[in-house]
């Protein structure tokens, strides 16, 4: 502002904005501020995703609500808000848009994300399901987790869960980063195998997930 | 039975600033010392009748800055309840101000190193930003929208759901 005309706002170094960014509440305000300009989309999405991951570490994250369901298929779920105001439309959350709803029931949720399993039509219980796909309903994305290995097979009993992804995306879940765990003793600190997406540098969804054994404590 | 002479001399001493523009302004030395580069400036005995010369405030915002300064400096320790709420309103109503000295005040706090003024500068920056749709943000602020339009639709459908909050905007981006 020394030479010449009013301070603008493109005289605030990206320091100062990167803490102003910083104190939006949600992740909502946070993408909408990231489609103002380029400048504060790369403020925000960096690619180490620094930025992202401070923000998670201090906001935590905004817990839209659960999927509530007393029949046996996902269709029948419905969605409980629990913030206050609502952050997001009901619309927005429905699963009817996986193929073939009625045959899935919910493994579990993570993040953005919701793990469907197919019914095993012996036992109708979720750890016994061998065919999984997951989906991200605000998105309205879904993609299959191939069939499960061999070894997979062999296994009894297998619980299925998600897990945060390795480091991208700030190191949370996404359609990009995720794990999709199954354990035999259902210990969940027992991690047996995992599914990872192919890490793809620029697009986020179309890659088919990776299977990768882990054999960890 | 508070003794209040217990870090005088010094801090009784008023200190010379002058802005971008040749203005000058007086405040006391502890009103000063809020400001980091300040209270280096008079460590390093840089501070003289002449004034502390700051090549990149102008005389608006430092006017403003003097008056937060003296103003925190005047209540800075041993706060009651009462006093702590009045500095509280006191920081409501200085930080009312437009965008444009609402930039001065960040650029400055920041050059000058000021951090409770900083902080109050960004954090109404950031109530600015929330709850506004990206166009209203960049009406606000003065923006120009720099996305192809191709770029704005991607954007727009990978995140559809956070432009449905509260109501539909008339037009999502």
């Amino acid at each position: 502002m020394a030479a010449g005309g009013p301070t603008c706002v493109d005289d605030i170094s990206d320091d100062v904005l990167e803490m102003v960014l910083m104190r939006l509440r949600s992740a909502a305000c946070l993408i909408r501020a990231a489609s103002v300009c380029k400048r504060w989309r790369r403020v925000i999405v960096t690619a180490d995703g620094v930025f992202l991951r401070r923000f998670r570490a201090h906001h935590g994250p905004d817990l839209v609500g659960h999927y509530h369901y007393v029949g046996a298929s996902a269709s029948d779920a419905a969605f409980v808000h629990v913030s206050r105001p609502v952050l997001v439309s009901s619309g927005r959350l429905s699963l009817d848009f996986v193929p073939d709803t009625d045959s899935w029931t919910i493994a579990d949720s993570r993040g953005s994300l919701v793990l469907l399993g197919k019914r095993s039509e012996r036992t109708a219980n979720v750890y016994y399901c061998l065919e999984f796909i997951f989906c991200e309903p605000l998105t309205r994305r879904y993609q299959l987790v191939p069939v499960p290995t061999p070894e997979m097979k062999r296994r009894g009993k297998l619980g299925a869960f998600l897990a945060d992804g390795d480091d991208e995306l700030g190191g949370r879940i996404g359609m990009s980063s995720y794990r999709v765990c199954t354990n035999k003793t259902r210990l969940l600190s027992r991690i047996m195998l995992t599914h990872r997406p192919i890490p793809s540098p620029s697009g986020p969804s179309s890659s088919p997930p990776a299977t990768a054994a882990d054999a960890s404590t | 039975m508070a003794a209040a002479t217990d870090d005088a001399g010094d801090s009784n001493e008023m200190i010379r600033v002058v802005s971008s523009d040749g203005e000058h302004f007086e405040m006391p030395e502890a009103a000063a010392n809020l400001s980091l580069v300040l209270r280096h400036m008079i460590e390093d005995d840089c501070a003289d009748a002449a004034g502390i010369p700051l090549a990149v405030v102008a005389a608006k915002p430092l006017a403003k800055i003097v008056d937060y300064c003296t103003k925190h400096a005047a209540k800075s320790s041993g706060l009651t309840i009462e006093e702590a709420e009045e500095l509280k309103r006191f920081d409501a109503e200085f930080i009312e101000v437009d965008t444009d000295m609402l930039y001065d005040l960040l650029v400055a706090a920041d050059f000058m190193g000021v951090e409770g003024l900083s902080k109050l500068a960004v954090q109404r920056t950031a109530d600015l930003i929330k709850g506004k749709t990206p166009e209203q943000n960049r009406e606000t602020f003065g923006i120009v929208n720099d996305f192809t339009p191709e770029e704005e639709e991607e954007i727009c459908k990978e995140n559809e759901w956070a432009f449905q909050i509260t109501k539909p905007p008339s037009r999502l981006c």
